[in-house]
């Protein structure tokens, strides 16, 4: 499997991805089977980080990632995903439903899960020394044939601001490595680089780590209500959208020169270490528009488009 | 103006005076989700305070949180207790510019003392989603930027294991929340950190400092000197003016009680730096700004209740002041001027200060007299409380 992937071609994946979406908004509207007829089966969606069209884990030197000419090794690689949408060949949405239940990963719950990339046991860095991985998403789908993908990378509001500790909080939510008291919410996404020449302050002190922490940010408790009330001005959620994607066939990939291809991550500009999603963090409007968010000259941040470092990679389970 | 605002803070002694009462008067704001815990304040002649629905209230869960707050296995390495940085003698803080947590990290921020934390309406120097004790303690507990008491995704089971292997401790848990134990939850089961949080937090909601000289003054059981008496009418006269951001029977204004209109919270720049001319903060305590990303929102902080401010020193954020007399300096001259380093620069002009932090230009004796004030609000009967110390 692993040599197919290598020889896959990743300008034609690219150029496919163009033409299907291109010509995939026919708009073939067939009549919606009704409810008594449906019938689920199950389905997977599965997902991957590489570099260069190579796979990536924790023992993996990455040599092409940032601006910067330099090599770096993962320290974390998760992300929430939720609200995951199929697209048949009719183009229309259907909602991919979480299973849930004790027989399924800690890292799923009902319409959301923490997808986790770092699946090496050899690692040595920050939460690759734990290594849980969890990278396949299990559900089930209405019966059909798909060709796209929708879904959201971050927490929905309703439980982005839970009790990290709460025996009714979803599991997945319990990840402390997730938790993000700053805005007592969760960190969306979080992927953490070190570089072989450390990461350059503006102060001169070199430091170890090139952080990327993506939020809903401008998070305030309303007067007198508890943090679980908390309301945020900026939600920082991603959508992504895939053309060309068959779930039983193929992998979505995170696409690690995609994410950082506007990022120096052998320097920091100030700020937090990296991007940890503030406002006023110099390191992040470049980055944050890999992601489709502008951030606006008073701290709000907009959503322009789509996430774009999520690409297709086909026929590879 | 003045007036006003000295009815206001007459009003909240009075509000202090019939505490006793609780959330029988007041506007009752029915759209938040909180009540009245009993056996709370009351007899300590502050307002009831606000409590969340789900928190835990009795003597044994304090008794436990009690044990807890004191307990080094709580934290990633073994080394650390939440009693570690909030140390009763000084009113719980640590006598330090800036804390330092369990691998040896140090803090940005300065330790902040847990008396009347109860009445707090945010927890933190500025964070202002945190309005809760048990997500407040999330940051200590698990927070990695600073590491504080360190524990982690890796070895949290190891830390509940260790509360786990000490039957006593566990039998306190097992009265603590007798109601879990009757829906068949106990022994061991019960050591988790939603309960070591909830626990906790009884205790820290107990730790109520109302019986300095001050407070006595009030109730009419005691005197304040002359020169107290001078340094009081000073925090609330005209010239000083401390009452607009230390002005509730707490010493801050960010206080919420049974009966208040809850009101969003206020955070505040003062003036201690400007190390760009254009009001910059140092980072990584740049204040406001790092929630909302407003400019306007530069270098602001939570005003700092006062009482028992003669042992919390040293003072600000970052610890960056030593001694009250720095402190009223540094408000006499309306800012602080930083002459050289990384951050020089003039406070007294940085343009996102509050309008009313101006140059008041004591006179030597009026310092004195205002120091001396702030020190009545000392309470030794809370910081050698035996219910607050260390367990046996």
């Amino acid at each position: 499997m692993k040599n197919l992937t290598k020889q896959f071609p990743w300008s034609v994946i690219g150029g496919l991805t163009v033409l299907l979406s291109a010509c995939g908004g026919g708009g073939d509207s067939s009549p919606t089977t009704s409810a008594q007829q449906t019938k689920f089966a199950p389905a997977q969606i599965a997902f991957a980080a590489r570099e260069n069209g190579q796979p990536v884990d924790c023992t993996s030197t990455l040599t092409t990632v940032g601006t910067a000419a330099n090599s770096s090794q993962l320290r974390d690689l998760r992300f929430y995903v939720s609200d995951v949408r199929l697209v048949t060949t009719q183009g229309q949405e259907v909602p991919f439903t979480f299973d849930t239940g004790s027989t399924v990963a800690a890292n799923q719950t009902d319409n959301l899960a923490l997808v986790s990339l770092i699946d090496n046991p050899n690692g040595t860095l920050g939460e690759c020394v734990q290594a849980t991985a969890f990278s396949v998403l299990s559900g089930t789908a209405p019966q059909g044939t798909y060709n796209g993908i929708r879904f959201t990378i971050g927490v929905p509001q309703s439980l982005n601001h839970s009790d990290t500790t709460s025996t009714s909080t979803p599991e997945p939510l319990k990840v402390q490595s997730m938790a993000w008291s700053w805005q007592s919410g969760r960190k969306f996404v979080k992927a953490e680089f070190n570089p072989t020449s450390g990461v350059q302050r503006p102060n001169n002190v070199s430091a170890t780590t090139w952080n990327f922490h993506l939020g809903s940010t401008g998070c305030q408790t309303p007067a007198g209500l508890t943090p679980d009330n908390a309301v945020c001005s900026n939600s920082n959620r991603l959508t992504v959208s895939l053309d060309n994607f068959n779930p039983d066939k193929d992998q979505i990939i995170l696409d690690l020169n995609a994410l950082l291809a506007q990022s120096d991550i052998t320097t920091d500009q100030g700020g937090a270490l990296g991007c940890m999603s503030g406002s006023t963090d110099a390191d992040c409007p470049s980055l944050f528009k890999v992601l489709g968010l502008t951030i606006q000259q008073d701290g709000s941040v907009t959503r322009d488009g789509p996430a774009n470092f999520f690409s297709v990679l086909k026929n590879v389970r | 103006m003045s007036g006003k605002y000295f009815l206001i803070f007459t009003l909240s002694l009075l509000v202090a005076a019939c505490g006793s009462e609780g959330g029988s008067g007041g506007s009752g704001n029915s759209s938040h989700s909180h009540q009245v815990a009993s056996g709370l304040p009351g007899e300590t002649g502050f307002p009831a305070a606000v409590v969340p629905a789900n928190a835990k209230v009795g003597s044994a869960a304090f008794e436990l949180g009690r044990s807890l707050f004191y307990e080094k296995r709580l934290s990633g390495n073994g080394q650390q207790a939440c009693a570690s940085c909030h140390q009763q003698d000084k009113a719980f803080t640590d006598g330090l510019a800036r804390a330092i947590g369990s691998t040896g990290e140090l803090h940005p921020r300065n330790t902040q003392s847990l008396a009347n934390v109860a009445y707090n309406s945010t927890l933190t120097w500025v964070n202002p989603t945190l309005t809760s004790l048990e997500r407040q303690m999330e940051t200590p507990l698990f927070g990695t930027e600073p590491v504080e008491m360190g524990i982690n995704d890796v070895n949290k089971e190891e830390v509940l294991q260790r509360l786990r292997s000490d039957p006593a401790l566990v039998s306190q848990f097992e009265t603590a929340f007798p109601e879990q134990v009757s829906n068949g939850r106990m022994g061991v089961a019960l050591v988790d950190f939603d309960n070591i949080i909830s626990a906790i937090s009884t205790f820290q909601r107990e730790l109520i400092s109302s019986n300095s000289r001050y407070d006595k003054y009030l109730d009419g059981n005691g005197d304040l000197t002359p020169q107290e008496l001078r340094g009081l009418a000073l925090f609330n006269g005209e010239k000083a003016e401390c009452f607009h951001c230390h002005g509730s029977f707490n010493f801050n204004d960010q206080v919420q009680f049974i009966g208040q209109v809850p009101e969003p919270p206020q955070f505040h720049n003062t003036g201690l730096y400007n190390i760009d001319g254009k009001g910059g903060f140092p980072e990584p305590n740049v204040g406001l700004i790092e929630f909302t990303g407003s400019p306007q929102d530069m270098g602001k902080f939570r005003a700092q209740s006062l009482r028992n401010v003669e042992l919390t020193a040293p003072y600000m954020h970052d610890g960056s002041m030593s001694s009250l007399e720095e402190v009223v300096e540094f408000y006499s001259s309306g800012g602080r001027v930083i002459a050289s380093g990384a951050n020089a620069g003039d406070g007294r002009k940085n343009p996102y200060k509050s309008d009313l932090i101006v140059g008041i230009g004591f006179t030597d004796q009026e310092k004195s007299d205002l120091v001396a004030f702030l020190k009545s609000l000392t309470d030794r009967e809370f910081t050698q409380n035996p219910r607050f110390a260390r367990p046996n």
